[in-house]
């Protein structure tokens, strides 16, 4: 037997099995493409079962990331922390105004307008009538060290973000919001002021690059304490 | 998985719209062209579960383009192209394999007939060849297509399936232990 005549043997039987098939599929009605709208058919309910289950899948996804990345923010702002336990309920607990800081020629001032100062999340806003940047940042303080900071200021203390301790005070104050307002403009302070503390907030300005502690700044003055009952 | 012939397909003449031009429903196209169309998928693949879904894959593609498809000098020889590709790809048989077998798991049975052992020897052999070989081998002896018939189906020059047909036969004969003989 030459390979034509096999093949073409293997080809009568493909040929039969199509026959048998056919036969064993016919169908009498007016649709001839039964088979293929069938066929269609499955492919389409396949295609929308598919396109539910990705859409569904997508939906859980998405829920999934939205409240992990929820739970994410609102574990982050309790521990605005530097590492001494305070923290910033700012979104959890809506922040009583406690007062304004407002730098002009003359310095920094402190109004207070909050009744009572209560302890919890609490907000400063700060005011910059100046022609030049000024930072206003929040300390919480050591115990009887505001005078000794007072006079720190006055003699024109320069600190870094990162170790604002330096200039003899150690870790006597915690540097716990910075806000660098510009000039004409004016933004907030907000955090939580734990009983029994004393805060105060320094006006400074920007000095030099800080080194390796960050930016530096130089204060020209002091506002506080706010004592919390 | 892209269902579209690699190149581009000749276009009947004239300059009426394709829908127009078509002188052909989808459904005459079908009822002559899909007993074929199922014998190329069968002697390709090897499936007898799948060889039917590979058609209708075939036909499917080409309903959803029928309005420029059925303006097409010869689209039987696009849809051939078309399940040829389909039943060689690797990755295809085995989808369309495994829903089979999930089909045959819920009481499915396959409407193809089984082949006898010498025809399944002969196609075994035929699929062991290389992609382009066996689609020349299962075109030209199971559509009894010419060498250009088979060019135009597979795009391919008519030397380029000379050359295939030549080898592929040589392979045969080795493979089958059988007299090879020139067509």
């Amino acid at each position: 037997m030459t390979l034509d005549t096999r093949a073409r043997r293997a080809a009568q039987g493909i040929h039969r099995a199509v026959e048998v098939m056919e036969m064993s599929t016919f169908t009498k009605g007016p649709r001839k493409v039964e088979r293929f709208d069938r066929f269609r058919d499955r492919k389409q309910r396949n295609r929308r079962i598919g396109a539910i289950v990705v859409g569904t899948a997508i939906v859980i996804t998405t829920v999934v990331v939205v409240s992990t990345n929820a739970l994410d923010r609102g574990q982050g702002t309790v521990p605005a922390d530097r590492g001494d336990g305070s923290s910033h309920p700012a979104s959890l607990v809506e922040p009583v105004q406690i007062g304004t800081v407002t730098s002009s020629g003359d310095g920094c001032a402190l109004e207070i307008e909050a009744e009572t100062i209560r302890a919890g999340a609490g907000r400063l806003t700060v005011v910059n009538e100046t022609d030049q940047p000024v930072t206003f940042d929040l300390f919480r303080l050591g115990s009887q060290s505001f005078a000794r900071l007072e006079e720190a200021v006055a003699n024109g203390w320069v600190y870094n973000v990162i170790e604002p301790g330096g200039g003899g005070f150690a870790t006597e104050h915690r540097l716990l919001r910075e806000q660098e307002v510009r000039p004409g403009a004016s933004s907030t302070l907000t955090d939580n002021f734990t009983t029994g503390d004393d805060f105060a907030v320094v006006c400074a300005h920007r000095h030099g690059t800080g080194g390796l502690f960050g930016p530096g700044r130089r204060a020209f003055a002091l506002v506080g304490p706010i004592v919390v009952p | 998985m892209a269902l579209q012939p690699e190149v581009s397909w000749p276009v009947a003449e004239g300059s009426e719209p394709a829908a127009v031009r078509s002188s052909e429903t989808f459904e005459d196209f079908y009822v002559r062209e899909f007993p074929a169309v199922v014998g190329l998928a069968y002697a390709l693949s090897g499936r007898r579960s799948g060889a039917e879904d590979l058609a209708q894959e075939a036909f499917l593609a080409a309903h959803r383009g029928w309005d420029r498809i059925g303006g097409y000098v010869d689209p039987g020889a696009w849809v051939r192209r078309v399940v040829a590709n389909l039943s060689v790809s690797v990755f295809r048989r085995r989808v369309v394999e495994t829903k089979a077998l999930a089909r045959l798991a819920l009481g499915y049975t396959p409407a193809l007939p089984e082949l006898s052992a010498e025809d399944a020897e002969f196609w075994a052999a035929v699929r062991s060849l290389p992609r382009r070989q066996a689609q020349a081998i299962a075109l030209h002896y199971l559509e009894d297509l010419s060498v250009a018939e088979v060019a135009r189906v597979l795009g391919t020059a008519e030397g380029t399936v000379k050359k295939h047909l030549h080898e592929g036969r040589k392979a045969l004969a080795r493979r089958l232990e059988i007299e090879e003989d020139e067509a």
